[in-house]
């Protein structure tokens, strides 16, 4: 709990980045698991990505309170986890393209999946606004002095 | 601290775009030959040494008239060529269904009105698959011009998006947009039918038509609705339109139409509401509008059916005020000028109808069960995602007009309960053919007369070759003699019946068995036209035969009396065959029979054994391969197929309930087909042995030449397993062999769906360059595949492989994902306009004679959908159950007449198609790609197939363990490129679950040997087939390939590159930005 008080309005989002990066990762889980169909193949890879992001991100929220604002541990923790985050959200898309080309052509009826393509890009959705919030709190004092 | 904390915030940011740019840079490469369609960018060349000694592009060349005088290629003269031909294949296969008061032709100067929104909008392609994409020629310009407008005329598309309502529904919201974005390119003269059309009315229709968006490529949806603008809608765009009529009032001509497209059907009572119609192929209120305003202000009205669907038009053909129909199915982008060579008579029309015209397309069994099915139990006992689905194909062999010629023979006769209810729509009591049929299969008119006659006996051949193959042929000399005022052609349609024996095996009271066409004959001039007929085509496929060596069911010649003729179209071909057996019209025949024109034939086993058909043509005995697709084989007794012996009792009844309770049945639903070993011992299967083989010396090596086997030795399984995984259109390349890895098929029959630009062999001494003003043409410009078949033209189809093979030199693409080859089941199906016929052996004419024109050029013409690809509904995995004769005898007759491609066999050479595309559906319930009954006993052993054998898009990605067991070659990988690398065997999504729960790698079938074989003869079909191809133009023994630094490429590795740097340049100017703070 001391990581979360005296915080400032960025700290404060750290955390809500982090907690997307959670839900990031099991919206992966559960994306993954929809259709044996649709199981991504290198699911374990990217599963270890979104945990290591996950721990990395709550890194960034801890350190400060301890070795200050700014410090070298979560600058690295956040750089790690928005390099790790872009590689989760090019690698799932990569592996959804040809399923979302089918999709709106040859495909359009498949309704297994089309679930798989809103649940992957909700999953999408909050490691990118997980990168983002940790780029623009990593511009902002996390912690008050 | 500001620094500091600037510095922070931009080492993020760049790591950020960093890994943003080497992750999108590896999707680049991986797709990177769609990315170079869509941009027209070459990412990759092939670069070559030609010499003399070894020399290039020698072997397939474009014919001199494409070439300018240095052996570049003329893109004006492509296309004026396509131009040509797409004009002559619509003039050639209109259909002529209704002439009264010799309303056609049109004489050169009417003033005509259009009518229809349809006049203006034509259909001239699918919404999805066939497309027609380009500069097109519209019906007025062909009426009116004699130059094209190209740059204003451009084939539009169909695309659909959604918008949410107020309510939270969502309302779909359809517009069109231009085929290509422009041309600027070749306009052409041309010369034109020289009418003068109603410039008032094209007026109203192209305003209204920024308002209903149709296109000239429309798909179908379940629920249709044409939109025919309302009378009173004309008004509003001109409120004096009316008085236009007098000026043009020469003729009426309303265009119809009903689209046609992949993906999804018609469905029964699928029409919308409002629309007065109950069915989707029958004229809506606003139609019959538009037909009352003809009939109203103009004492000629012509109806041109701009369909390949069969829409109901009975009360058109009854109706006195409708002077003329004629059917002109997808005419393509050139088309419209053979429709007006023939309204205005410089054509006689030729075609006769490829599809049977009934009252109520509801009459036909097929119908009772076509659609949504899924097994009430499918919840509980089906695991596999693709299959809960099903159709039961209970009307058996009586499909189109088999089934309506059929119950009116056996009506005339009397026998077989024939004249019940059971069945009637149009039929006021019992079943009336005359009330149920409006215009059979085969029918058409002609602006002349022709005479027929049998020019001498038919000649029968029997020979029996030492294995035991049979040929078998009865060559019809028919003299035809034109006996009218004006040149014309016709076809000559032969048919035939087989003797019925009460009981037995199921018949065709008629059936198609071969055709021919005349040439054009002025008034009074004769021609004698041979017409060969197989009389494999005549056997029938009897399940229950015992074959005497432990086997059961072959085809069979039942010994009696076989009747064949000619005839306009499959009813008048059974009045001349029910004339010469005695009957009349007192009998109760529709329409006079000519028995002159009609031929009986004892057949006794000392003319012809009865069981001769029973070994193939390639030597291989015949016996049931697919009795699992019938679903008593599982549970017995629960299907009635209908049969003529008792058509009340066993008309077909609606089978949407059905429950699995078979394990077999269920177990093959669940796709469990294939148990691999891994414990094999595969020391006898060579890999990577050094026999100094390359792929460019194999062109022309025959299949069975040790080369090969020296070739196959040398690959590595690995590279094997990638041939054999991506199968197109981008190609894996193999090190050992030097083949390289290039984008090599594509998509339509209807030319090749490509850019003039966006050549894949951009070092050919023809492609087009980006300069050249016609680079944005597009080669799929022709007419739909019902309008090729109602040609009936052996030559004109040729000529369109020919001509689609030349394409395919230009594009640089040795193989072609088409023709479809399925048969039409119902008039429901909506992509009927990708396929011929519903009748098999114009079908397999029809591929045969495109796939062997192509040839000719070096493209492998792949036909698909290999097989019982019968309805777009559920058609990822939907499970056709039928008997294994309807499947011989239906869609299997097609595909192996195009794939025996018996006309073209010689004592020198078995000529044969060299690829194939399998069907999303199953036979039965096993996976079409998982059969290997299918693929190898009868596809590859039966017909002799020898070949690159494709899947479907991402079809069944049960990888190893099923598709390849079953004889399958590779999987169509739309999309994917860049292997070894960007794409490999483990990143591949699409393989990831695999059924046995094998992840799939390079080492996966390593202790497999059964596996490892059938991917050594899935290599050694593919490469055969590319080694006859066009693609071997490319090859010597200098060819590799070289990656282009084309802009994107530039541009990924910069954003990389410069991102990369800034990041650490960020990050020490942060952490010195600390240093100075604690200095300080």
């Amino acid at each position: 709990m001391t990581a979360l008080k005296n915080r400032t309005v960025g700290g404060y989002l750290q955390v809500v980045a982090a907690i997307l990066g959670i839900a990031g990762l099991v919206l992966m889980i559960i994306n993954n698991n929809i259709s044996s169909s649709y199981s991504l193949s290198s699911f374990g890879l990217l599963a270890a990505g979104a945990v290591l992001g996950v721990v990395l991100s709550v890194v960034a929220v801890i350190t400060p309170t301890k070795l200050g604002d700014l410090d070298v541990v979560s600058t690295l923790s956040i750089m790690v986890t928005v390099g790790v985050y872009g590689l989760i959200i090019g690698q799932m898309a990569n592996e959804r393209i040809l399923m979302i080309s089918g999709l709106f052509s040859w495909n359009s009826q498949n309704s297994t999946a089309w679930s798989v393509f809103y649940m992957m890009i909700a999953s999408i959705v909050c490691f990118a606004v997980s990168a983002v919030l940790l780029i623009v709190t990593s511009f902002m004092k996390t912690v008050k002095e | 601290m500001k620094t500091k904390k600037i510095m922070r915030g931009l080492s993020a940011l760049f790591a950020f775009l960093m890994c943003v740019s080497i992750i999108l840079g590896s999707i680049m490469e991986g797709y990177s030959t769609t990315i170079d369609s869509t941009l027209g960018t070459t990412s990759s060349v092939f670069t070559s040494e030609s010499t003399d000694d070894d020399p290039l592009y020698d072997k397939y060349v474009p014919d001199d008239e494409y070439l300018n005088d240095d052996g570049t290629g003329n893109s004006e003269a492509l296309i004026q060529a396509a131009i040509d031909l797409g004009r002559e294949e619509v003039a050639e296969s209109c259909v002529l269904l209704k002439n009264e008061n010799d309303a056609l032709p049109l004489s050169t100067g009417s003033n005509i009105t259009l009518l229809g929104i349809r006049s203006v909008a034509s259909l001239l392609g699918q919404g999805m698959g066939s497309y027609a994409k380009g500069p097109y020629i519209s019906l007025a310009q062909a009426l009116s011009e004699n130059q094209t407008d190209f740059a204003n005329t451009i084939a539009t598309i169909l695309g659909n998006s959604y918008t949410v309502n107020d309510d939270g529904t969502m309302t779909m919201v359809s517009t069109f947009t231009n085929t290509i974005d422009s041309w600027s390119g070749s306009e052409f003269e041309f010369d034109g039918a020289g009418m003068n059309v109603n410039p008032t009315m094209l007026e109203v229709y192209e305003t209204l038509n920024e308002t209903y968006q149709h296109a000239n490529n429309e798909k179908v949806t379940e629920i249709y609705d044409p939109q025919e603008p309302t009378i009173a809608e004309y008004a509003e765009v001109n409120s004096d339109y009316a008085s236009s009529f007098a000026t043009y009032g020469d003729a009426a001509i309303v265009v119809l139409g009903r689209p046609s497209a992949e993906s999804s059907d018609y469905t029964k009572g699928g029409v919308a509401e409002g629309t007065g119609a109950s069915e989707p192929l029958e004229l809506t209120d606003n139609e019959r509008a538009v037909l009352e305003l003809a009939k109203e202000n103009f004492d000629t009205v012509i109806v041109l059916l701009n369909t390949t669907n069969v829409m109901e038009i009975g009360d058109l053909a009854d109706d006195p005020e409708i002077d003329a129909i004629m059917w002109i199915g997808f005419p393509g982008c050139y088309g419209m000028l053979g429709v007006a060579d023939v309204l205005c008579g410089k054509v006689s029309p030729s075609g006769g109808l490829s599809d049977t015209y009934a009252t109520y397309n509801l009459s036909a069994p097929a119908t009772v069960n076509v659609g949504d099915y899924t097994y009430s139990n499918a919840e509980s006992v089906i695991t596999d995602d693709d299959s809960s689905n099903y159709v039961i194909e209970a009307e058996g062999i009586y499909v189109g007009y088999k089934y309506y010629e059929t119950r009116y023979y056996d009506s005339v006769l009397g026998v077989h309960n024939a004249d019940s209810t059971a069945g009637t729509y149009a039929s006021e009591g019992g079943w009336d053919y005359e009330a149920e049929m409006v215009y059979s299969f085969g029918y058409g008119l002609s602006y002349t007369t022709f005479d027929f006659e049998w020019d001498g006996e038919p000649e029968l051949y029997v020979s029996i070759a030492d294995d035991g193959t049979p040929t078998a042929t009865l060559t019809f000399n028919v003299k035809v003699t034109n006996t009218g005022d004006v040149a014309g052609k016709t076809s000559v349609q032969v048919y035939g019946q087989a003797p019925y024996i009460e009981g037995g095996v199921e018949k065709s009271a008629i059936q198609l068995l071969e055709y021919g066409k005349t040439d054009t004959l002025e008034p009074n001039e004769s021609e004698v036209v041979s017409v060969v007929v197989d009389l494999q085509n005549i056997a029938s496929y009897d399940e229950t035969y015992d074959n005497g060596d432990g086997t059961t069911g072959t085809y069979i010649l039942d010994p009696g009396t076989y009747y064949f003729a000619v005839g306009n179209g499959a009813h008048y071909a059974l009045n001349n065959i029910m004339a010469l057996q005695g009957y009349t019209e007192e009998d109760g025949m529709v329409g006079e029979g000519d028995a002159s024109m009609a031929y009986s034939l004892e057949i006794t086993e000392d003319v012809i054994s009865k069981t001769a058909f029973s070994i193939s043509k390639a030597g291989v005995a015949i016996s049931n391969q697919l009795d699992y697709a019938d679903w008593n084989y599982f549970q017995e007794g629960e299907v009635t197929y209908l049969s003529r012996s008792d058509w009340e009792a066993t008309y077909p009844v609606e089978y949407s309930d059905m429950t699995l309770t078979d394990d077999q049945l269920i177990s093959y639903l669940n796709g469990n087909y294939y148990t691999m070993s891994t414990t094999d011992d595969t020391s006898s299967i060579l890999w990577e042995q050094d026999n100094g083989v390359e792929f460019y010396q194999m062109y022309g090596v025959d299949y069975d030449d040790d080369l090969w086997t020296q070739l196959l030795d040398q690959i590595s399984l690995e590279e094997a397993m990638y041939l054999a995984t991506y199968g197109g259109p981008s190609i894996p390349g193999i090190d050992s062999i030097n083949m390289q890895e290039a984008y090599l098929t594509e998509n339509a029959a209807t030319g090749i769906a490509l850019a003039l630009s966006g050549s894949k062999d951009t070092s050919s001494p023809w492609a087009i360059s980006t300069d050249d003003p016609n680079s944005a043409w597009m080669g799929c410009v022709f007419a739909g595949a019902p309008n090729v078949a109602s040609s009936f033209s052996h030559d004109l189809q040729y000529e369109l492989g020919e001509y689609v093979g030349v394409e395919s030199l230009f594009f640089g693409i040795p193989v072609l994902w088409g023709p479809g080859l399925n048969t039409h089941r119902t008039a429901y199906n909506g992509r009927n306009g990708e396929y011929y016929s519903e009748d098999p052996i114009l079908t397999g004419n029809c591929g045969m004679e495109f796939a062997i024109g192509a040839l000719s050029n070096g493209l492998i013409a792949s036909p698909k959908h290999f097989a019982f690809n019968d309805q777009e509904t559920n058609r990822d995995g939907v499970a056709p159950y039928m008997t294994e004769q309807k499947a011989r005898e239906g869609d299997l007759r097609a595909f192996q007449i195009a794939f025996e491609a018996f006309k073209y066999d010689t004592e020198e050479e078995d000529v044969g198609m060299l690829g194939v595309m399998t069907s999303f559906s199953k036979i039965g319930p096993v996976e079409v790609t998982c059969s290997y009954n299918l693929i190898t006993n009868i596809l590859n052993g039966e017909w002799g197939f020898k070949g690159y054998c494709v899947t479907d898009i991402y079809d069944d990605m049960d990888l190893y363990t099923a598709v390849l067991a079953s004889g399958v070659t590779c999987y169509d990988t739309r999309g994917m490129s860049g292997f070894y690398g960007s794409v490999t065997l483990e990143n591949t999504s699409y393989f990831a679950g695999q059924v046995d729960g094998n992840t799939v790698s390079s080492s996966l079938i390593d202790g497999d040997a059964n596996l490892q074989e059938s991917v050594k003869q899935s290599v050694h079909q593919i490469l055969y087939a590319f080694s006859q191809s066009n693609l071997m133009n490319r090859y010597n023994s200098t060819t590799t390939i070289e990656q282009v630094m084309v802009w994107w490429r530039v541009a990924y590795y910069a954003a990389i590159g410069v991102s990369a740097v800034l990041m650490v340049v960020c990050f020490i100017a942060y952490l010195n930005a600390g240093k100075k703070k604690e200095v300080k």
